[in-house]
């Protein structure tokens, strides 16, 4: 699956004109899974798998599940597994699972419970299927 | 270069960077206007807006908000939320349920709101259970409108009666 965004959508979004980033607030819940062809910043609840270009945790924001994107940004919390290209997981942040990654930043602060297994960049292009871990 | 010649363990143990500290917002707290009842797990009183689905997003499951919800992307599945507005080029498959629901796009499913309105660009498919509704020229609607919307179900027990 590609992950890199897709800009410029031409479709016209005629009733809010709005083409910025999707954004979960807070109070919303989504069960399932998300497939964003961009951005997506989460401040609510997620259950389920997300496919994207960049994925943002805000600070109020949790997901549980896996999150497949290039980059990807953690100030809320994770409970799962995260395979990106880069990772940057903030002081604010609580990480349980595995984080897949290249290229991670983490900032002091943070609360780490997890696994942070290096992988080469072809890795992350064939993620099609999600390889099993034991959490 | 004093960075290095501190003690980095004490300064570990110290409290006051614990994300509880960082992650209490500085901004002024806004208070819905709608009564939202305290069901945002980590943040019931932080500000409040509407969550955007976008167009280039696409989500196969259920959404569930305590606020308002604008979808202009593709779900396969349950929305609910206080208002919730499909956008011209959005899509949903599955029952659409709010205090108002505004339809611009593609609803396939069924609606269960309050107040419907359905603009010139919807497209409805299936019924909808409403108490106040309105539809522009040009919407499409394929199925039935039902005032009913909070209203008892019929009850099914007439049969045995018979």
């Amino acid at each position: 699956m590609a992950v890199l965004p897709r800009k410029n959508f031409t479709r016209s979004g005629r009733l809010s004109g709005d083409d910025g980033p999707s954004r979960l607030l807070p109070g919303l819940t989504i069960d399932g899974h998300l497939e964003v062809d961009g951005e997506i910043y989460i401040d609510g609840l997620v259950n389920g798998r997300i496919d994207g270009g960049i994925v943002i945790i805000g600070p109020q924001g949790t997901v549980v599940g896996d999150i497949v994107a290039r980059e990807v940004r953690i100030e809320g919390t994770l409970e799962g597994r995260t395979f990106a290209h880069h990772v940057s997981i903030t002081q604010t942040a609580r990480v349980t699972g595995r984080v897949f990654h290249h290229t991670i930043s983490v900032d002091k602060g943070a609360r780490i419970d997890a696994r942070m297994p290096w992988r080469p960049l072809n890795y992350f292009e064939t993620l099609d299927q999600l390889p099993e871990t034991r959490s | 270069m004093t960075m290095f010649t501190r003690s980095d363990k004490s300064a570990d143990e110290k409290p006051q960077n614990t994300p509880e500290a960082a992650r209490t917002p500085a901004t002024p707290q806004l208070r819905p206007s709608a009564t939202s009842p305290a069901a945002a797990p980590v943040a019931g009183t932080r500000a409040h807006g509407t969550s955007v689905i976008g167009k280039a997003v696409k989500i196969t499951g259920q959404i569930e908000s305590t606020e308002d919800v604008q979808i202009e992307g593709q779900v396969d599945g349950d929305v609910r939320g206080q208002t919730v507005t499909i956008g011209a080029n959005a899509r949903v498959k599955g029952t659409v349920y709010g205090e108002t629901v505004e339809v611009a796009g593609t609803v396939e499913g069924k609606i269960e709101a309050r107040k419907v309105v359905i603009t010139g660009t919807g497209h409805m498919t299936g019924d909808v259970i409403h108490a106040d509704i309105r539809i522009e020229s040009g919407a499409f609607i394929e199925g039935h409108l039902r005032p009913e919307h909070g209203k008892e179900p019929k009850p099914s027990s007439n049969k045995s009666g018979t």
